[in-house]
């Protein structure tokens, strides 16, 4: 009598309904609404060109800088742009897509703003700190701290300014032959 | 009759019967709707039941970009639903659709063409937030506060 | 006089009539699905849902299909709802004394079979292929369970030697009175559509019944009506076979407990079985339903 057995065995056990407030637990790899911060992000557009549903694109702060901007009712939830990000700006961490009826919840628009370079004043969006450190792997010393706010042009000058410096004057500031 | 009015209002929140359509989804989000009636979620606890005609529901599920081929069906659908009725957007593609925006089959995002409640983000989102959405619909639907229930009380 | 009419309209109003019948009813339906949810484990409606469904149902916009006449469609669930009405006004249940009259369990019976002329006319009229064959089967299944009960009813009648529901209630119990309960309550089932029986409801095939098409303040009444044909249908089944006892309020116990126990094994019986196709089930009710009546009418006429 299987359906017997299996009814009573119901009856007794009791409902095993989750409460609406009761989440089922997230396994590790679960992938929900993705997170930038700003501070880390370069502008390199990398996010951007894998998104397969173009959830995120990139648009014009007036002059002052550019905008990343995040749509998340067109997101397939992929997750390659946290996989692409070459300065871990975008994470995953677990959280809920919302339940809104307010369509410009879903709206994410962060700001990158311009700043003048250290050597000619163009605009560019320096490289974070906090990617400098990574790639290095430890605190930035002075020079790449200064060397920061410089743009492509300036840095080259300013390096190769250094290269130049450690022939003509050996044993000088950087270093000798 | 303020009494009669709010007892309408808790019963509308109480039973929210709810009409699902697939105008043109992968089927991901039509399988993530299969549990919310499964004893784990149950969408009965919220006095949700799955109607078979559009005649019988509330509330309008839709999962899907708006594809040509669906296009007049789905409005059909929606004429059919007598008032007040909401209608729930599930996952990103009735949002914008997803992958599937620009394609010469696929119309445009749900709102241009009836009139929704609550959007449902996720690809595909997990059962609990679909209840979550139905539930606040529900709420809308109580409060008066549907995009049907908006217009009419303008037009009176 | 007035006195009378005062009487005449508690009964009608409120017990045994539709305030009272209509609460009762939505308890009985709101056990059963608590309790059929807790048999599949999950947790179920909450409290008194079935009556938060018609109050919800009271407050929307009727839509009526073209070619569907206007009168006929708001007619039927009131004329199912007076039905029920009127048979719930003739039962002696506890709360109600009523005289008994020669025949009035022939009324009963014509007035149970009401609504379901009711739910299959709302199916043919309804301009829906999927409402038309769900007509169809009601109207087979009605056919199918109507055999077996109303011989249990001819048979026991018989042996006691009258139609009047007083006579009905004090006979002695015997061979014909078990195989009249077998008859009655396997009928059950089939009058409230669940499984095995719930074959004009079948939702993967027809969609979703006689009243598919019907929908707000009319879907409301016939939910009504179906509440009170469940108090009707238990009462029944309370009078012809479930003894009375002198103390009032042990009575009204009693019959609560029989309510919530039928109810309790229909939703048993519901939980555990598929749904049959509309062949089988009429075997079913004329094979056995045929062989318990014919055994039972044997058994009045020789006994």
């Amino acid at each position: 009598m299987g359906i017997l057995d299996i009814v009573w065995r119901n009856f007794a056990h009791g409902s095993r309904t989750r409460r609406l407030k009761d989440m089922p637990p997230r396994p590790p790899p679960f992938r929900g609404l993705i997170e930038q911060d700003v501070s880390l992000c370069t502008g390199c557009r990398a996010c951007a060109y894998v998104c397969a549903p173009n959830a995120i694109s990139f648009g014009d702060a007036h002059e002052a800088g550019i905008t990343w901007n995040f749509f998340a009712g067109q997101c397939s939830f992929c997750g390659l742009c946290v996989q692409y990000c070459p300065t871990h700006a975008i994470t995953n961490n677990g959280k809920l897509p919302p339940v809104t009826g307010d369509q410009s919840k879903l709206r994410v628009t962060h700001e990158i703003l311009y700043h003048p370079c250290a050597g000619c004043g163009r605009p560019i969006i320096p490289i974070p700190e906090a990617a400098l450190e990574q790639v290095y792997g430890a605190s930035l010393t002075d020079l790449e701290t200064e060397q920061r706010m410089l743009c492509d042009d300036c840095r080259r000058k300013a390096a190769s300014g250094h290269i130049r410096d450690a022939f003509l004057h050996p044993g000088g500031k950087h270093g000798g032959a | 009759m303020n009494l009669f009015a709010r007892l309408l209002a808790i019963s509308r929140r109480k039973s929210p019967w709810i009409y699902t359509v697939n105008s043109g989804s992968c089927n991901g989000c039509d399988i993530e709707i299969g549990p919310c009636v499964s004893p784990r979620y149950d969408g009965e606890q919220l006095g949700m039941l799955r109607q078979g005609s559009p005649k019988h529901a509330d509330i309008l599920v839709v999962t899907g970009t708006m594809t040509r081929r669906s296009r007049e069906a789905v409005m059909s659908i929606y004429a059919q639903m007598p008032g007040p009725k909401a209608v729930v957007a599930i996952g990103s593609c009735p949002a914008s659709g997803n992958v599937f925006a620009g394609s010469p089959v696929v119309d445009g995002p749900l709102d241009s063409f009836i009139p929704v409640d609550v959007w449902v983000s996720g690809c595909p989102p997990r059962p609990q937030l679909i209840l979550e959405g139905v539930a606040q619909a529900a709420q809308l639907l109580a409060d008066g506060k549907t995009a049907y229930q908006k217009k009419k009380a303008q037009s009176c | 006089m007035l006195m009378e009419f005062w009487q005449y309209a508690f009964e009608m109003l409120v017990w045994p009539g539709i305030i009272g019948a209509a609460a009762l009813g939505f308890f009985y339906l709101w056990i059963a699905r608590k309790l059929i949810a807790r048999l599949q484990g999950r947790k179920g409606p909450p409290f008194y849902q079935p009556f938060f469904d018609f109050v919800k149902l009271l407050g929307k916009d009727t839509v009526i299909s073209q070619g569907v006449s206007p009168a006929l469609f708001y007619m039927l669930p009131f004329l199912s709802l007076l039905a029920t009405g009127f048979g719930l006004m003739i039962v002696p249940v506890p709360g109600h004394t009523v005289g008994s009259f020669p025949g009035d369990i022939v009324l009963l019976l014509y007035l149970l079979e009401v609504p379901v002329i009711c739910d299959v006319m709302a199916g043919y009229v309804s301009k829906s292929i999927y409402g038309q064959v769900s007509a169809m089967r009601e109207a087979v299944m009605s056919l199918a369970y109507n055999l077996p009960l109303l011989a249990a009813v001819i048979a026991l009648a018989q042996s006691v030697g009258s139609f009047r529901i007083s006579d009905l209630q004090a006979a002695p119990y015997g061979l014909v009175t078990g195989l009249a309960v077998i008859a009655f309550f396997v009928a059950i089932p089939a009058r409230l559509k669940s499984n095995p029986f719930s074959i004009p409801n079948a939702e993967q095939e027809i969609v979703a019944g006689a009243h598919i098409e019907y929908n707000s303040a009319p879907l409301a009444i016939f939910e009504l009506s179906h509440a009170m044909e469940v108090v009707l249908l238990f009462d029944t089944f309370f009078v012809l076979f479930v003894p009375r006892l002198s103390n009032p309020i042990a009575n009204a116990v009693l019959y609560l407990a029989v309510g919530l126990g039928l109810i309790a094994l229909v939703t048993l019986v519901a939980a555990t079985t598929a749904r049959l196709t509309v062949k089988r089930a009429f075997r079913f009710y004329w094979l056995w339903g045929g062989l318990a009546a014919t055994a039972a009418m044997v058994v009045a006429v020789i006994g």
